[in-house]
């Protein structure tokens, strides 16, 4: 079997990426976004933030086995949604000869409840975010970044609140989030982005549009298990 | 307040639903690559529509950069070395690994990009 190199997550944080970290806590407490039903909602803020902070990055950076261990010497990263298996995504790592941020599994209710975190609260903090964003932090050049599924929010709130190299194409499959969610991501770093989301796709159920056929068709893949979703993954 | 309740909700039971009537069960995986494990255990890559898409996208992408005279990924010297590391990584991780590796000769070629050295060997 082969084996992939992979980096820990021990380096510290440069200043600006500590700042960044940060930030959730100062908008908690500034109380920008929080709705009439302030309450319920800064709790449920106050637990995602916590639990990003608390945590070392929950991700994994997986290298190419042989290859380089230095994020500049490539041009194409990606990310695996919820319920990652590790060794699927170390093969695909080395056929693919590019590296991966491996979101690991915590079982289908945590990954569940990550990703509503992650979809709803990500401007509270986010763990995955931050170590995807972190492990990019040196890049001199736009990266190609593919995301799948719940590794879309990983991408859009790593480009949002936590800086992505400038200028990177964002290549977003299954999305989680909506087509101006995953724009203005992409506009956050000045890149593009390439929105992958095919009808009867699950996830235009929770990636609303305003195209109601669209919305609607989502509800089929429910009845055939997801598999326009999982058969649009990533390479 | 109910909305603050509806949206979570939705994406809980849509994914619930969709996980559960896949077979993926409670702990199985939303496979983000089509791949089987072979009698000894090892686990090989599917030859199906989407993992060729994928394997096209990313071959299209390198001919291109090596056209455009960008570096090589990886950390490799040369587009050459690249290239056969690639096709080595191939040969046992994927279900008709053949078709994969001629896809990079023939869209090289097509390139007008040199023949590579030491293949095959």
């Amino acid at each position: 079997m082969p084996q992939a190199w992979s980096r820990p997550e021990n380096r510290p944080l440069s200043r600006r990426m500590h700042r960044e970290k940060c930030r959730p806590l100062v908008r908690l407490a500034s109380g920008a976004p929080v709705f009439a039903n302030g309450a319920v909602t800064a709790a449920m803020a106050y637990a995602f933030s916590s639990a990003a902070r608390s945590s070392q990055p929950k991700g994994e950076w997986i290298f190419p086995e042989g290859g380089s261990m230095d994020m500049n010497d490539y041009d194409t990263v990606m990310t695996n949604g919820i319920l990652g298996d590790r060794d699927q995504f170390v093969l695909a790592v080395n056929a693919e000869q590019i590296p991966g941020y491996f979101n690991p599994s915590s079982g289908a209710l945590g990954d569940i409840f990550e990703s509503i975190g992650q979809k709803f609260f990500g401007w509270a903090g986010d763990s995955l975010a931050a170590g995807f964003s972190q492990g990019l932090a040196g890049v001199d050049h736009p990266m190609r970044i593919i995301a799948h599924s719940q590794g879309t929010l990983t991408v859009a709130n790593a480009a949002k609140y936590y800086g992505l190299p400038q200028g990177s194409t964002l290549i977003m499959r299954s999305p989680a989030i909506s087509r101006w969610r995953a724009n203005s991501a992409a506009n956050a770093i000045g890149g593009s982005m390439q929105y992958v989301q095919p009808y009867g796709d699950i996830a235009n159920i929770y990636a609303p549009s305003l195209n109601p056929v669209r919305w609607m068709s989502g509800f089929r893949d429910v009845f055939c298990g997801a598999c326009t979703h999982t058969a649009n993954g990533l390479p | 307040m109910r909305m603050l309740f509806k949206l979570p909700s939705m994406l809980l039971l849509t994914l619930l639903m969709g996980c559960n009537m896949s077979g993926c069960g409670m702990a199985g995986t939303e496979p983000f690559v089509d791949a089987e494990k072979d009698e000894q255990g090892n686990l090989r890559l599917l030859d199906t529509p989407r993992m060729w898409q994928n394997w096209t996208e990313n071959v299209d992408f390198r001919v291109s950069n090596e056209v455009a005279g960008r570096r090589p990924p990886g950390g490799k010297s040369t587009w050459n070395d690249f290239w056969l590391r690639l096709i080595d990584e191939n040969r046992e991780a994927r279900e008709n690994a053949q078709k994969y590796i001629n896809y990079i000769i023939e869209k090289r070629q097509e390139a007008g990009l040199p023949p590579l050295e030491s293949y095959p060997e």
